[in-house]
């Protein structure tokens, strides 16, 4: 098991968001959060990632309880994450945020006042991790200046730079158009089995096609776990979420 | 026209100018990166100028003294970012003005119990004093040598923040703290190390100033506001801002004061100029402040991205 989660809970005021999680991600799976809007989905890869702390519970990553870590340690662990708003650092250049991953994800990066540009290394490095979801061609383009679809690739490759065990994944195809999300879809299949993924969407076309167990949170609770299959036959899960056929 | 007069005033123009940038450049970072509005940046120029004084007495080398003053205010600056403003970070600008504005009277009165309350001299060492012919002007030395250190921090900052690894995660950390965090940039350390840079410039500023002007309790809070006033023309966050907005203040404030009332008089009489004058000079950077804040609301050079920060 490359994550376990563990009666996680967490309570905004009044607001109980996450209530008892449990959570198993085999290693090199992709297991998808479904669930409606507000049902504590991003709560809980906050809570993963460690950007919220939890009122109670375990989380175990890689064999390591990791439940008190800080974001960049979990980083440095291996553990990867992707904003649903598609974040990259809008002022710089593809490439430029490709080499800011890398420079990242190496850790001791304080001891280098060194100038980037004599570093031919990681400018290759950089450039094949554009080449690798197909943006080298916009290697200087301002990220904030890219379309949508581009940032969302940009961020899983920035993500994909540390070579992670685990990624989270907030809604990669929320805003991506038909074409754009067949790529997306695409660009996650060919990394599985390089690094395991947790991934939380709404469109559950990419849920099907590319996740292999499921849970689906309900008013932040598990309502129901198991293979893709098992939540697609699952009659209280069509009721609760999936709604009846159109 | 004296042309020799106008080109001394230029220089003085220039080394305000750069002093005023060694000040700015830390607090435009820290004001840019963390939010953060610290009322007591001048008072790490105050401790520079005091520690400069002591060491160059003691020891009797200016240049230690200048080092030692750099490395005790880049100290300082870690110890108020860890104990104090790093709990700042999330509070409103408010709740940062007051607490800053509290420790300029906490480091005033340490500095009167360490120092006493008259002011410290400092001796210039032989090599820096005297003039230098530049050009038919004869310029002092220690001008130009505060001119060539500004000049090469301004480069050194350029360089630091455009082109090193550490500037990228700088950047990162200013345009996106979350995602930086995510990619796994430590941002405590990352704040830490910018406070501490920004608190050794505002250092090597006074360090350097304390032999024209003597180190006196109260300089910081004197110099904070035009100091912000920098900040505000170039841009927060904006090292390039910075830059440009403490030239353009220190030269205006410079010529200001040396032909303001030579201007006036060509159309006020010559008395009403003469009263004016002062009056105006001392007004002109915030009549500039508020047109730059007019035509441009986030100044010269702000940084994309900022502003938008969640």
């Amino acid at each position: 098991m490359i994550l376990q989660v563990q009666n996680l809970h967490k309570q905004f005021g009044g607001v109980r968001a996450v209530r008892g999680v449990d959570l198993a991600l085999a290693d090199k799976q992709i297991h998808a959060v479904i669930g409606p809007n507000g049902a504590g989905k991003s709560t809980l890869l906050a809570q993963l990632a460690g950007e919220i702390a939890p009122d109670r519970g375990r989380i175990v990553f890689a064999g390591r309880d990791i439940t008190g870590l800080a974001a960049h340690k979990r980083a440095q662990l291996g553990l990867a994450r992707c904003f649903q708003t598609a974040d990259v650092i809008a002022p710089m250049t593809l490439l430029e945020n490709a080499t800011l991953a890398l420079l990242a994800a190496a850790g001791n990066s304080f001891n280098c006042w060194s100038p980037l540009a004599r570093d031919a290394d990681l400018r290759a490095r950089a450039m094949q991790l554009l080449e690798e979801v197909g943006l080298a061609h916009d290697a200087e383009l301002r990220a904030g200046e890219a379309a949508h679809g581009v940032r969302r690739q940009l961020e899983i490759a920035m993500a994909l730079a540390p070579r992670p065990k685990l990624l989270l994944l907030d809604e990669p195809m929320a805003g991506l158009g038909k074409s754009e999300s067949a790529a997306m879809i695409a660009l996650l299949k060919k990394r599985k089995g390089s690094a395991a993924m947790l991934l939380i969407e709404h469109d559950m076309d990419a849920v099907f096609a590319l996740a292999d167990t499921a849970s689906v949170l309900v008013d932040g609770r598990i309502l129901a776990a198991g293979s893709t299959a098992e939540i697609r036959g699952n009659a209280e899960v069509q009721r609760a979420y999936l709604g009846t056929p159109q | 026209m004296d042309w020799h007069l106008l080109f001394a005033q230029l220089l003085n123009g220039l080394q305000l100018g750069l002093l005023l940038f060694l000040l700015a450049a830390g607090l435009s970072l820290i004001f840019g990166i963390m939010d953060f509005i610290n009322l007591s940046h001048g008072s790490f120029y105050m401790l520079g100028a005091f520690v400069c004084a002591t060491v160059a007495a003691v020891s009797g080398s200016f240049f230690l003294a200048v080092l030692a003053a750099a490395a005790a205010t880049f100290a300082a600056g870690a110890l108020v970012e860890r104990c104090i403003a790093r709990k700042l970070y999330a509070r409103g600008h408010l709740e940062q003005v007051l607490v800053t504005y509290g420790l300029i009277l906490i480091f005033d009165e340490l500095a009167h119990l360490v120092w006493g309350p008259a002011g410290a001299a400092i001796a210039l060492p032989a090599a820096l004093e005297g003039r230098v012919d530049i050009g038919g002007v004869g310029v002092p030395r220690y001008r130009l040598l505060i001119i060539m250190c500004g000049l090469l921090v301004a480069a050194g900052m350029y360089f630091l923040v455009t082109r090193s690894r550490l500037g990228m995660l700088i950047r990162a950390g200013a345009s996106n703290r979350a995602m930086a965090a995510a990619l796994g940039v430590n941002i405590d350390r990352l704040y830490l190390l910018v406070f501490a840079i920004g608190a050794a410039l505002a250092g090597l500023a006074g360090a350097l100033i304390a032999p024209l002007t003597e180190a006196s309790i109260g300089m910081g809070g004197e110099i904070i506001i035009i100091a912000f006033v920098v900040v505000i023309v170039g841009g927060i966050g904006s090292v390039k801002g910075a830059f440009c907005a403490a030239l353009l203040i220190g030269f205006i404030d410079t010529l200001g004061r040396a032909y303001l009332d030579d201007l006036l008089k060509l159309f006020l009489p010559g008395a009403a100029a003469e009263t004016a004058a002062p009056a105006l000079s001392a007004m002109s950077v915030y009549v500039l402040m508020a047109c730059v804040l007019a035509l441009k609301p986030r100044g010269l050079f702000a940084p994309a991205g900022a502003g938008v920060k969640t």
